[in-house]
């Protein structure tokens, strides 16, 4: 937000009715974001059978225990933080490397290229097609296959683009006069610069790769090995409890989801105060220009 | 004659200028080559006889598979794969018409707080939803509309029967769209709140010295001086008709209510890769006749939008 429209806009008290209103609304309609994540966590921490609304019944760590020594939950994690710690790396530098290429406004390939890439934002082969490829370069059974077919982000590619085009030309033309390569130019000059919106489109794309469970679903079909932990949170959510094994985790198995969800949010919460710093600085809202 | 000489001449020039730029974009090219056009060059499968590719490797089951448009005939004929787009149309316009407009009004509300800090608080709450993947999203509600959770508590203490949301065909769709509110309506006014920031504060001066109450300034200067967003918004929107969210219908999605909630999406997928049946012929062709009228519908309303605003999606 702005400051000079808050300071221009707070000097006219008028409506007292209204403000109050709208504030009362504006705290339930907050209240309604938050209650849910209470009631996970009220879950996690409850023991089965519970009425539960928004504070643990029958309170237990159990729950937090049983996944804490399930060996799948954690492998599941360390995919999940491979993929986004890969995942991003890789769609982040070539998406830069291209957009420094593209953003060139000579440069002989740039509007044939850009309608390549817009081609690949707006349409695809479709499931089966795009799986039978992934399938036949023998990617089904690895975790390449959860990060290769998504390293092209094209809205990324057009926002950094629109980023480098804005930056002065005069930052590029001194170090070419000193002699330095397009490679060099791109590393030690435009890349420092560019830093806000690198890291911001880097922290969205590393929320994709995290949330991202499709790829799996799609590329890894059985092959729960290399699950990551949102597609193993959701199949361990659709599995059937056996009801007629009276296991701990069997009894428990809506309380032991909860707690698998309360511990898979915790990485977007710690990123997530980041993420509000981008939206303050406009970096992503409003940048996109062809 | 001369000019294309000089046309070309002049590419040349720039071609050997920018020789060197070529391996920076060269592995973004790769990725989209393998990744997006190669998989488009398999959409001939839909005009396959249902191939055996489990058995074969793909070009052997390419070549041995004899060509129909037996797949085409099927999709425009059969019932079942009928009320699965009409699932779809449903549940999009639900999306739409009830959804859209709500992030405009907390846009309003939000950029009418005074106090600063508050006004954070309440913008770091309502994105926050966004930022969640579905399965999340998808295992909270199941315990707030489960038996033992928030929803069934209350109307039980209220002298009424507990419910399973989640198996009620019909209640699926109004679930889609409940959560799917819950989880966009507060990111999506981010675009709204920023064009309300870019107003003139001078005109709700104005308004103000004419005696508009608070309705009044918004109705007659915000909405007006936001109208132009709103309708790209609109556009862009409508243009992603025929996805009616994928990640969010698979993840709520059981054998109870396929029938009210099985979308395109859910069902190319179950077609083609689920369990079962692989039926890789149809479910490509299925795929294809959605992304040919995606596409359509996308290029149509980008182009509205930058005919209206000279700014498109892309």
């Amino acid at each position: 937000m702005k400051n000079n429209t808050f300071i221009a806009r707070s000097k006219i008290k008028d409506a007292p009715v209204f403000h109050v209103i709208n504030t009362i609304l504006l705290v339930v309609i907050s209240l309604v974001c938050v209650l849910p994540f209470l009631n996970v966590l009220a879950t996690a921490l409850s023991t089965a059978g519970n009425q539960i609304n928004f504070w643990p019944k029958g309170f237990t760590w159990g729950n937090f225990i049983s996944v804490f020594t399930n060996g799948g939950f954690w492998r599941a994690m360390g995919v999940s933080f491979l993929v986004v710690v890969c995942g991003t790396l890789l769609s982040v530098t070539v998406m830069f490397s291209a957009a420094y290429a593209l953003s060139k406004p000579d440069f002989p390939f740039r509007k044939g290229l850009m309608v390549f890439f817009i081609i690949v934002m707006i349409f695809s082969g479709g499931m089966v097609p795009n799986y039978l490829v992934v399938n036949s370069l023998g990617l089904t059974r690895s975790p390449l296959a959860l990060i290769l077919p998504s390293v092209v982000q094209v809205y990324n590619l057009i926002l950094i683009k629109s980023y480098l085009q804005g930056l002065p030309p005069e930052l590029e033309e001194s170090a070419k006069i000193d002699g330095a390569s397009n490679l060099q130019i791109m590393f030690k000059i435009l890349f420092p610069v560019s830093m806000p919106c690198v890291a911001s489109v880097s922290l969205f794309t590393a929320v994709t790769f995290w949330n991202n469970y499709t790829s799996a679903l799609i590329y890894l079909g059985t092959e729960e090995k290399w699950y990551p932990l949102s597609l193993f949170i959701l199949n361990y959510i659709q599995s059937e409890p056996d009801a007629l094994v009276g296991t701990w985790e069997n009894i428990q198995k809506a309380n032991i989801e909860a707690a698998m969800i309360v511990l898979s949010i915790i990485p977007i919460l710690v990123v997530y105060p980041f993420v509000l710093k981008f939206f303050t600085k406009g970096v992503t809202v409003g940048s996109v220009k062809g | 004659m001369a000019k294309l000489v000089k046309h070309r001449s002049e590419f040349k020039s720039r071609l050997k200028r920018h020789k060197s730029l070529i391996p920076f974009v060269l592995p973004a090219v790769v990725f989209a080559l393998v990744f997006s056009y190669l998989p488009m060059v398999g959409i001939l499968i839909a005009f396959k006889d249902n191939p055996n590719f489990g058995r074969y490797d793909v070009f052997e089951a390419f070549t041995k598979a004899g060509w129909t448009m037996e797949n085409f005939e099927k999709l425009f004929s059969d019932p079942e794969i009928l009320r699965y787009v009409k699932n779809t149309l449903i549940i999009s316009l639900m999306k739409i018409i009830i959804l859209f407009p709500l992030p405009v009004v907390l846009a309003i509300m939000v950029s009418e707080i005074r106090n600063r800090h508050f006004s954070k608080w309440v913008q770091g709450l309502v994105f926050l939803p966004h930022f969640f993947s579905w399965v999340v999203i998808v295992g909270i509600f199941n315990n707030i509309f489960g038996l033992y959770g928030p929803i069934n508590n209350l109307s039980v203490a209220l002298g009424g029967e507990p419910i399973y949301y989640m198996g009620e065909p019909a209640w699926f769709r109004w679930l889609v769209v409940i959560l799917s509110g819950w989880k966009e309506i507060g990111y999506s006014s981010i675009v709204y709140i920023a064009a309300i920031t870019s107003i003139d504060p001078a005109l709700y001066e104005a308004a103000k010295i004419d005696g508009a109450g608070k309705f009044k300034q918004i109705w007659c200067v915000t909405i007006p001086s936001i109208m132009p967003t709103i309708i790209v918004m609109l556009i862009i929107r409508i243009g992603y008709l025929m996805d009616a969210g994928f990640e969010q219908v698979y993840a709520m999605i059981n054998s109870l209510t396929r029938e009210t909630g099985e979308i395109i999406g859910t069902y190319v997928y179950r077609l083609g890769l689920g369990t079962g049946s692989r039926d890789y012929g149809l479910s490509t062709a299925v795929g294809l006749v959605n992304g040919v009228i995606s596409l359509i519908l996308i290029l149509g309303a980008n182009r509205l939008s930058k005919k209206r605003m000279g700014s498109g999606i892309w």
